[in-house]
């Protein structure tokens, strides 16, 4: 009896062991909370958004200093935030069904939205500044007219939670990316749903635009990355699916450059993946969102984690990993 | 050969959990399936006294039990799920000095239990951040059925034709409470060890025990299924 006894605890012992967790050193912003749902970067790349709770920070990127805070707009966790192209409106949605839209300059808010019957799980602003998109757990995408603050368009074509939503690069096109599995592509200018992207076999956490508007990528909890040729909007197909590892990815982005993306989802991992390559860093936290610093320096990405607040890294800091030995 | 099985299973879960990463965050999921290998002994006196007689107890004596359980539970909680345990269990190597009435003989054990768990949340840090405790409470319905090796008495008249029980099957009645870690290797897999007591009430025409008390050790592996998609909003 005893020595079975010694022999489970001896095997709790190792396993445990095998599981230590590593932190590392890096670039960290000061916030109140250690997990972070929302992100996002001024246009230039200078001023990185933060939702702290229900606060919004704005960062210098370069010095870490705190540059403004938005205070007052939100009962609850702000879970998803953008920063327009122009650098003076602030969109932010979260968990108490309400989107504000905030003067940046000035810090004061222009208008409280309650359109939406969930949680707001994400925002953004159209490239030209005149709409605003949102989707949360109504299974609604909701297009506002963000000068007059109304709705103008109510998208219901999901039936399971909008995860991600996003404009193209030319503010022409929406996607929206849901826990149906599906991604749906809609045209601004007609309101018309163009095309349903099936190739997820879970829920689609996030999708990205490339730069030039030609792919759009995706990812899921079915661990799966999907590259989609959207070059004609009429004519979208699968280019590319593989599946990395077994765990939840949570977040995607595409970068200036063709072809290069990074991801990260639950198991920790940041991943950027190049033509010829990628670099990989473990954080040991959950990533729940991924963003490549527009200023083109380095690769660097923010990265909000859930228990290690907003990191930024660079590829300097991270481990590469060669393709062509592989080949 | 239950020894081998387990130093095998043991060096498999080793090596498996070593050449995995540390995932950061565990989701709690919504199905779980507990599948358990159980050792366990019997509490209580070894003498039962009844009417001026004083009888060797048939539970309380036997010294190995051994077994398997298996348990849904579903989360409707944060911190509460409900679900079902089906527990089998044998009982042998009866001994008890200076009798032999039921040396050799055997019982198996079939219950089940409603079950309540109260148990923690995955953390994002510390010892949590993999780990979750757990305690069970769960009243248990079961039949256990004897098997002898010998009469338990001899029959002189041989003209007679009497037939002599060596079997009964009895039901019994009781509450189970489990306490337990669980240890997650993956999202999908986990592993856990619980000890678990059990009061129980039975009748039988072939045993003087009444009532039996148990406690258990268990290992098992959980499967989740399901996960809570809405985890963080």
């Amino acid at each position: 009896m005893m020595k079975r006894i010694f022999l489970l605890f001896g095997l709790l012992s190792i396993v445990s062991n095998g599981f230590s967790q590593k932190d590392n050193n890096l670039i960290s912003f000061k916030t109140d909370s250690d997990i972070i749902y929302g992100i996002c970067f001024t246009n230039k790349g200078k001023a990185l958004g933060i939702a702290d709770n229900n606060t919004i920070k704005v960062y210098s990127t370069d010095s870490r200093e705190l540059l403004n805070e938005f205070k007052n707009g939100h009962e609850n966790q702000v879970l998803s935030i953008d920063i327009s192209q122009d650098s003076t409106i602030l969109v932010s949605g979260g968990k108490d069904s309400t989107i504000v839209i905030w003067d940046l300059v000035n810090n004061k808010i222009l208008s409280s939205l309650s359109n939406q019957k969930g949680i707001i799980t994400s925002v953004q602003i159209s490239p030209d500044g005149n709409y605003l998109v949102s989707g949360g757990t109504d299974n609604n995408a909701y297009l506002y007219d963000l000068e007059k603050s109304e709705v103008i368009q109510v998208f219901s074509d999901h039936t399971d939670d909008i995860t991600s939503v996003k404009f193209s690069p030319d503010g022409k096109l929406i996607a929206t990316a849901s826990g149906d599995k599906i991604i749906n592509i809609y045209e601004v200018k007609s309101f018309k749903l163009i095309g349903s992207l099936t190739g997820h076999r879970s829920w689609v956490r996030d999708i990205s635009f490339s730069k030039d508007g030609t792919k759009l990528i995706s990812c899921g909890d079915d661990s799966r990355i999907i590259t989609w040729n959207i070059s004609d909007i009429y004519k979208i197909r699968k280019q590319n699916a593989k599946k990395v590892g077994l765990d939840w990815l949570l977040s995607i982005d595409f970068h200036k450059d063709k072809g290069t993306y990074a991801y990260g989802g639950m198991n920790g991992e940041i991943k950027i993946v190049t033509p010829i390559g990628s670099y990989i860093l473990k954080i040991a936290r959950p990533i729940q969102k991924i963003l490549f610093n527009p200023q083109r320096i380095y690769l660097k990405v923010a990265v909000a984690t859930r228990g290690n607040g907003v990191i930024m890294t660079d590829t300097r800091n991270m481990k590469w990993k060669d393709f062509s030995k592989f080949r | 050969m239950k020894n081998s099985i387990l130093k095998i299973v043991t060096l498999i879960i080793c090596i498996y959990s070593r050449s995995l990463d540390c995932e950061a965050q565990v989701i709690d999921n919504k199905v779980n399936i507990y599948a358990e290998y159980i050792i366990g002994i019997f509490h209580g006196k070894e003498l039962i006294e009844e009417k001026n007689f004083i009888y060797p107890s048939l539970y309380n004596n036997l010294k190995d039990i051994d077994g398997i359980s298996l348990k849904w539970l579903y989360k409707n909680h944060q911190h509460i799920s409900l679900g079902i345990n089906v527990i089998l269990l044998q009982a042998s190597n009866w001994e008890y000095t200076g009798h032999s009435e039921y040396h050799g003989s055997k019982i198996k054990m079939q219950s089940i239990s409603p079950t309540i768990q109260f148990h923690s949340k995955f953390s994002e840090t510390n010892i949590f951040n993999r780990g979750r405790v757990f305690i069970e409470i769960g009243p248990t319905v079961g039949l256990s059925k004897l098997t002898l090796s010998n009469p338990l008495f001899d029959i002189q008249n041989e003209k007679d034709a009497v037939s002599i029980p060596m079997k009964s099957n009895d039901i019994f009645y009781g509450l189970t409470g489990n306490v337990g870690l669980e240890w997650a290797i993956t999202q999908l897999i986990g592993i856990y060890i619980t000890y678990s007591l059990q009061f129980n009430w039975v009748t039988s025409k072939l045993y003087n025990d009444n009532q039996f008390t148990s406690s258990q050790l268990g290992i098992g592996i959980i499967m989740k299924f399901k996960k809570d998609k809405r985890y963080f909003y």
